[in-house]
Order: structure tokens, then sequence, then C-alpha cells
């Protein structure tokens, strides 16, 4: 009985090494949030328009492996911009972005540049480990599906206009 | 089962894992996909430490929903089992846990403190930990198992002694719909659940009912063979039965959830004396909770979080026969403990002042039943009638103070004031260095307690005349002191290592004896033990779904006289891999457990066990099919009896198949 159960194990294994080649399309978590914020910025519109040379969008995480997946989207176009992706310090001046993701940073950063941003015309991406309020749109993994939460006030207040599509795809738009 | 198959199919397994590492780290661009495709695309979690876990003064464990599913997981001790260092035990009655090798047969899990969603599960009478069929919620409904081992006490109070569970519930977003699933298998295995939950207007909601039951396994004792002891033989006596039911409703700060789960186990075991292969031996455990959440964000950087419950346990004990007065007795004693509790808590988390994060928090709980009774069932006379209501104030506060972009102090301390047993003060001091951004060394000291539970203080069965059992009113709590240091790194490559060593010093260790005087069973604080270890995993998820981890905890735990404690093995080893095989996924988990003394002076040999897990992709229509082994090797192994066991090696359960299908809808 054993030995059968040690020949189908074998099996099992051979189909593994087979099988990698064909693997299925799995996405990886920070790919997905990466292309989902991509297409997001797609889907606002600036109060100026894009006169701009560059569409700039501000990185700021503490997760290498974000800071990565974001990156890798530079130099594709935005509102016919080629897209600046810029890693920046909680420290530093964003309001040369027209994007800005929020990661992984304490709380106390977040809130800071939030706060700083108030009111500008940026839209401010924050991933949903930590509340933040006063961020536009939430990304956030349920179960194993990206989604995001769109706050409309804020997006208002900010003078920004998000497309009735990506407000369909919103898992809750708080009005 | 020899040493040199599983080596092989480790050796294979790691080959093919290390071959899918390389073959698939390109990232495809994913902007070409629309909108709509990421949102209903899985994702696979990335390889991350999170902060909240790096900057947390312990060495987080993270199990998550995903996990539970590859592996297939269908009870909590299944799924802490692969924690490492854990040490899992099952009486056939109970599953223990046993965190840093260190476990107390029968003794409830009283030494972990096990919360859903925050709220405290262990009952107000026995304080014990439902970890295998008794553990009051389906595995179906968990978002994560976050295990926090080492002493909890100073944010957690009573129970968080060597460790703190807490189960965190999925939402009802999560689930967007309706899930069912089957579940047969053998030995009369057999399980449906159904669950439905949905998100929208400020509001998510889920509910969920299922109902298991399984034959389980005929035993044969030879402790216990006599004539009028049925020989020996415990057939057809393994059976158990559960049933649960879960739903919340959450609407804007507020979350109002309920739980309930009824659990029917027949005992083969025959403790406490009981006779051998009579269909009456039964346990039952009933939790039930109502539960309310309130979480508001008074201003930026200051949240207030209240938390209300009311929770309701009933346990049965059905002891057919007592084989020391008259082998086959026939009468039935059953015991019967009904607890009923209130417990409210309010936390406040101030973020306002830079470089700190305060937390203040109050609990209290009030017992409103503690009830525990013996009654002869054939004769209708009562032997037991004991009532100990008792209420728990505690106030704590921890601050996280950031002392440099390097450093991180965490200072924290709770006191427990427990109505006729007196205070306890309990400390936490942790150190967190962050080295590099991938890099983090803590360096932790912590104490905690245990108060003695009703069961152990006033238990006797004094009225019936062939009294076995008295309680002790003079017993004190346990005390713990751990002193340990964690380093975590993540290399480039995206490995994750963890390192610990920890020592810690337990006295006035609650144990069961036999009192030489009386041979009666009675709860003294007896022991100091002080035990040493040293812990390491490495772990790495690659883009593909692949998922490696592989543990190894050594350690030593003496009591004063310098013997080895029993039940606690030096060595543990544990690897859990998953796999993708094309579009299926396997998963595979082997637990090394080192040879563990009896109290019978004997011992339990050391044993691997295998298990695994086939699942098929989702189908077009939503389902989803898998397939179990568990202990594929068939591995005979035996796990150590408790005090009120005569046996003192419990045979477990060899291979065991089951069939799960699944549809989401």
């Amino acid at each position: 009985m054993r030995s059968s159960f040690l020949a189908l194990l074998r099996c099992l294994l051979c189909a593994a090494c087979c099988g990698a080649t064909g693997a299925q399309a799995l996405f990886e978590e920070n790919e997905v949030k990466a292309a989902v914020v991509y297409h997001l910025s797609l889907f606002t519109e600036w109060p100026n328009g894009g006169q701009r040379e560059n569409f700039r969008m501000c990185v700021i995480t503490e997760q290498d492996a974000m800071a990565d997946a974001l990156s890798r989207l530079g130099g594709k176009s935005v509102r016919g911009a080629r897209l600046e992706v810029l890693r920046k310090r909680p420290v530093h001046d964003l309001a040369g972005c027209q994007v800005v993701y929020l990661g992984e940073m304490s709380e106390a950063a977040r809130n800071r540049i939030v706060g700083q941003l108030a009111g500008r015309p940026v839209l401010v991406v924050a991933d949903a480990g930590l509340e933040t309020p006063g961020a536009m749109v939430r990304i956030d993994l349920a179960g194993e599906r990206v989604l995001f939460d769109i706050d409309l006030q804020a997006v208002h207040r900010s003078n920004l206009r998000l497309d009735p599509k990506a407000l369909r795809l919103a898992r809750s738009v708080q009005q | 089962m020899t040493g040199y198959p599983v080596f092989v199919v480790k050796a294979w397994c790691l080959g093919g894992v290390a071959l899918f590492g390389v073959a698939l780290t390109a990232h495809a661009d994913l902007t070409t996909l629309s909108l709509e495709d990421l949102l209903s695309s899985e994702v696979i979690s990335a390889s991350r430490f999170p902060q909240q876990a790096r900057e947390a003064p312990s060495a987080v464990s993270v199990i998550t929903a995903r996990e539970i599913r590859e592996h297939g997981w269908r009870t909590l001790a299944e799924a802490l089992a692969n924690v490492r260092g854990t040490v899992t035990a099952n009486d056939r009655g109970y599953s223990y846990i046993g965190p840093r090798g260190f476990l107390r047969p029968g003794d409830y899990n009283t030494n972990l403190l096990l919360l859903v969603d925050g709220v405290r599960i262990n009952d107000n009478i026995y304080h014990g930990a439902p970890m295998g069929g008794e553990f009051p919620l389906d595995m179906e409904l968990i978002e994560r198992i976050e295990f926090v081992p080492g002493p909890g006490a100073s944010v957690y109070g009573n129970n968080a002694f060597l460790g703190v569970v807490n189960v965190v519930t999925r939402s009802g977003s999560s689930y967007a719909g309706t899930e069912a699933n089957v579940g047969v298998g053998t030995h009369g295995m057999r399980r449906v659940h159904a669950s439905m939950g949905n998100a929208g207007k400020g509001q998510d909601w889920l509910v969920s009912v299922s109902h298991a039951s399984s034959k389980g396994h005929d035993f044969y004792y030879p402790e216990l063979d006599q004539p009028g002891n049925n020989n020996g033989r415990a057939d057809d006596l393994d059976g158990e039965q559960v049933s649960r039911a879960y739903a919340h409703l959450r609407r804007g700060d507020l979350q109002v959830s309920g739980l309930w789960a009824d659990r029917v186990k027949a005992n083969p075991t025959a403790p406490f004396d009981s006779l051998v292969g009579d269909a009456r031996s039964e346990l039952q455990d009933r939790h039930a909770h109502v539960m309310a959440h309130y979480d508001h964000d008074l201003t930026t950087g200051l949240k207030l979080s209240v938390l209300a419950d009311y929770g309701d346990y009933h346990f049965r004990n059905d002891s057919p026969g007592d084989r020391t007065v008259v082998l086959g007795d026939p009468n039935l004693y059953r015991d019967n403990a009904y607890g009923r509790w209130l417990n409210l808590q309010a936390r406040a988390t101030d973020a306002r002042m830079p470089g700190h994060k305060w937390v203040y928090g109050v609990e209290w709980q009030k017992d409103l039943k503690n009830l525990q009774q013996g009654v002869d069932m054939t004769s209708g006379a009562p032997y037991a009638d004991i009532s100990a209501r008792r209420q728990t104030t505690a106030v704590y506060s921890q601050d996280e103070w950031r002392l440099s972009p390097v450093w991180l102090l965490n200072l924290g301390a709770r006191y427990d004031y427990h109505e006729g047993l007196g205070g306890a003060l309990n400390p936490r001091l942790g150190l967190i260095q962050q080295i590099s951004p991938r890099t983090t060394v803590k360096y932790l000291y912590g104490s905690a307690y245990r108060a003695p539970t009703a069961y152990e203080l006033a238990y006797d069965d004094a009225a019936s005349g062939t009294q076995s059992m008295k309680g002790n009113p003079d017993l004190k709590a346990e005390r713990i002191r751990t002193y340990e240091m964690t380093l975590e790194h993540e290399s480039a490559t995206h490995w994750l290592y963890t390192g610990t060593l920890f020592h810690y010093r337990i006295r006035d260790l609650i144990n069961q004896i036999q009192d030489p005087l009386d041979s009666m069973l009675v709860y003294v604080n007896q022991n100091r033990v002080s035990a040493s270890g040293l812990g390491m995993q490495a772990e790495r998820r690659w883009q593909d779904g692949t998922h490696l981890r592989v543990s190894l905890n050594r350690q030593q735990a003496e009591d004063e006289l310098g013997q080895r404690v029993t039940h606690s093995p030096d060595v543990l080893a544990k690897l859990l891999a998953t796999i993708p095989l094309g579009t299926w996924r396997a998963g595979m988990e082997a637990h090394y457990t080192g040879a563990r003394q009896t109290t019978g002076g004997n011992s339990a040999a050391g044993f691997w066990l295998v298990h695994a897990n086939l699942m098929a992709p989702r189908s077009k229509g939503g389902g989803e099919f898998s397939l179990r082994v568990t202990n594929l090797f068939n591995q005979h192994y035996d796990d150590p009896g408790g005090a009120q066991h005569e046996q003192t090696l419990l045979p477990q359960d060899g291979r065991a198949l089951e069939v799960r299908y699944a549809w989401m809808f």
C-alpha cells in the first residue's frame, strides 16, 4: 500500500516538473495592484488637463516589491504624456506629482502626507494596510481578489474627476 | 515507515520547487488587461514582511485563508500544527496545542488565549481553548490566524501564558455570493457547509451553517483488558458530530456577530476510571457568543474600539460505570458545566504624539453563571454541585516609542484583579532594532500568568460515595517569565529567515496529581519548569504560487529536579510546501515530533507525519474539487495520555482520505 502511494506521489511531482512551462496565469498581488493604479490614473481627469510633458507618479512605501512593480509602469503613456514613476520618501515634496501611491509606512507618516496634499489636484491611492482618511482611492485585497474603494468627497475636494466606469467597478463609493 | 522514502520525496520536492523559482520570475505586463479582468483575477499575496509584523514585540506567525484551502485543514489544531515550534496532541476527546514544544496533557489548552476577532473564546469554567472539532468556527470562515508565541498578558491578561491565537473572520465582501461545499471521507466522514455574504451601501454581512459527522476508529487498550471491562476494546466509540452557525452584520463603525457550535464526541479512552467500550461514553461542548465591535476614529490619530461579548458555554461528560468500584457497574455519571459571562472591553489607540503610539485599555468580565454539576443518572442522586461566579477587572497600557529610525521601544503593562484570587501585574519590554530595511532584531522580555480555573479550584465529587477528585481552594496562579531574542531577515531573493532564542521559567505550575494519602486526583501548584530553546525557519513564496517553509525547533524543558518535563519533545521539525501542478495545486506538510516522555515513565516514540492535499482549478461554473490524505504513509504513532487516563499512550489515526467539492456562485 505504501509503495503505491509513493508511486502516486512521484507521478504528481513528475507532473509538476512537466507542467512548469504551462503554469496557470495566477498573478502576483503587487503586479495586479500596480496595474490597477495605472488604470485608475487613466480614468482620472485633472483640472488643467495633461499639459505637462511628463506625468508623474510618486511612490512612497517601505515595501520594495510594490515599488518595483510600480516602477515597471514607467515609460507607459497616460493622457498623451510619458509616465514617470518616482520613488519618494515621506519627507519629500510631493506637489509635482499627479498620482501618489501610499504603501507601507507608519500611520503618522501617512497622515502627514495626506494632510500635506489635502485640496491639491493629486490622486492619492492608499494601500489598505492602514486606515488612511483623506485618500481618494484605497486598494485592498479581499480573499484572492484586488479591490478598491473610492472616497468621492476627497476626489471632489481635489477638483479631480473620476470616470463613472471606475466608480462602477469600485467595491464601495463613499459619497 | 522508514525515513528513507520520505527524504527521497522531500529531495524531489525541493528540486522541483527550486526549478519553478528560477523559471517563473519574469514579470507579465498586466496593464494590457482591462480593469474588469484585473479585478476578477486571482492573485497570490506578495512575499512581504508587513510593518505591523516587523514591529510587533514577538515573532508572529500568520496562517492565511489561502493556506487553509490549499492544505485542506479541517480544524484549528491541524492549521496550528504547521506553526514553527508547536507540538500537538489528541486524547480522542480534545486537541491540544503546545507552543515551543511545551504541552500539558488534559489541560484543555488553558495556557493559550484563543480569540475570535479579538473576543475571548476560552470559557469561564475550565478556561479551555477549543482547538479541534470543538472550535466553534468553520475553517472556511477564517481570513487569517495570527499566532503570537510568548507571554501576552501585558495586553490580554489571563491565559495569554505561552501564546495568543487570534482568528480573524472573513468579510461578507470576500464572498460576494454563496459558497457551498460537501465532503466525504473514510471512517464515515461526512460534511456539508454553506455560507453566503456580501457588501454594499456601507454594510457587510455574512451567514454560515455547517454540519459534520464521522465514525472514527476502533481501539484496543491492553492496559484496560479485563473481562468485566469489555476486554479493553472500544469499538464504534470515536464518532463525532459537529453543527455550527455564524452570522455578522457590519454597518459603518459597528459590527454585530453571533456564533454557535455544538460538538458531541464519543470517548473511547475511558477516562476517570469509567468502563471501556460502553456506548454511553460521550463528551459535549457547546459554545455560543453574541458580540458587538465598535471602532471609531475620534480625530486623526486617535481611535476608539469598544467590544462587548455575551458568552455561553455548556459542557457535558457522560462517564459510564466506575471500574474502581466494581467492574460492570451499570451506572451513568453525568457531569454538566454551565458557563455564561459578559465581557466588556474598551481601548484607545493614540498616535498623535510624534514618535509614540499609545494604547490604553480596560477590560471587565463578569460570570453570570459558573456551575459544575454531577449526577448519577441511574439513581438520580447528585454528587457535585458547585457554583463559583467571579469577576475580573483589568487596566493596561502600552507605548510604541520610536527612539530613532533604527530603534523602537515597546513598553507595556497590565493589571488584572480576579475576585477572590487577587491581582496580577504583568509587564512587557520589547526593543526592536531595524538593522536594515530587510533585517530586524527583537529583544523581548515579558511575564504572564494563568489563574486557576473554577474546575481546578473547586471541583469534587465528594457526594458520590466513591470520591475520586477533590478541589484545592489554595491554588495560586501559574506564572511565567520569558526572555527572547528574534532575528528576522528577508533576503534579496525574498527568502524570509527567522531565528529565535528563548528561555522561560514557570513557577507554581498547576498540575493534576493523585494525592498519595487518599489517592484522589487533585490540582496542585507543584512544579517549577525552566526551558530554553532555539527555532529556525526559512520561507519563500514564488510568483506562480509555490510556497515553501521549513522550520526546526530544539528545546529542553526541565523541572526543578532537572528531570525532563513530560510530553515535551526536544525536537520539532516541519515542512510545508504548496506546488502548482499545471492548473492543479498540491499541498504537502510533514511534521517530525521527537520522543515525548509520558507520566507513566515510558515514552512516546518520535515520528514523522505527512499529509497531502490536491486541489483542482476552479471550474467555469465555480466548482472546486479537492482530495486530502492525512497520514499519507499510515504511520503508527501515539500521543501521551493525561492524568485522567490509565493508558500512558493513546494510539492515533492512520491514513484517511477525504474528497471535497465546493461550489461558488
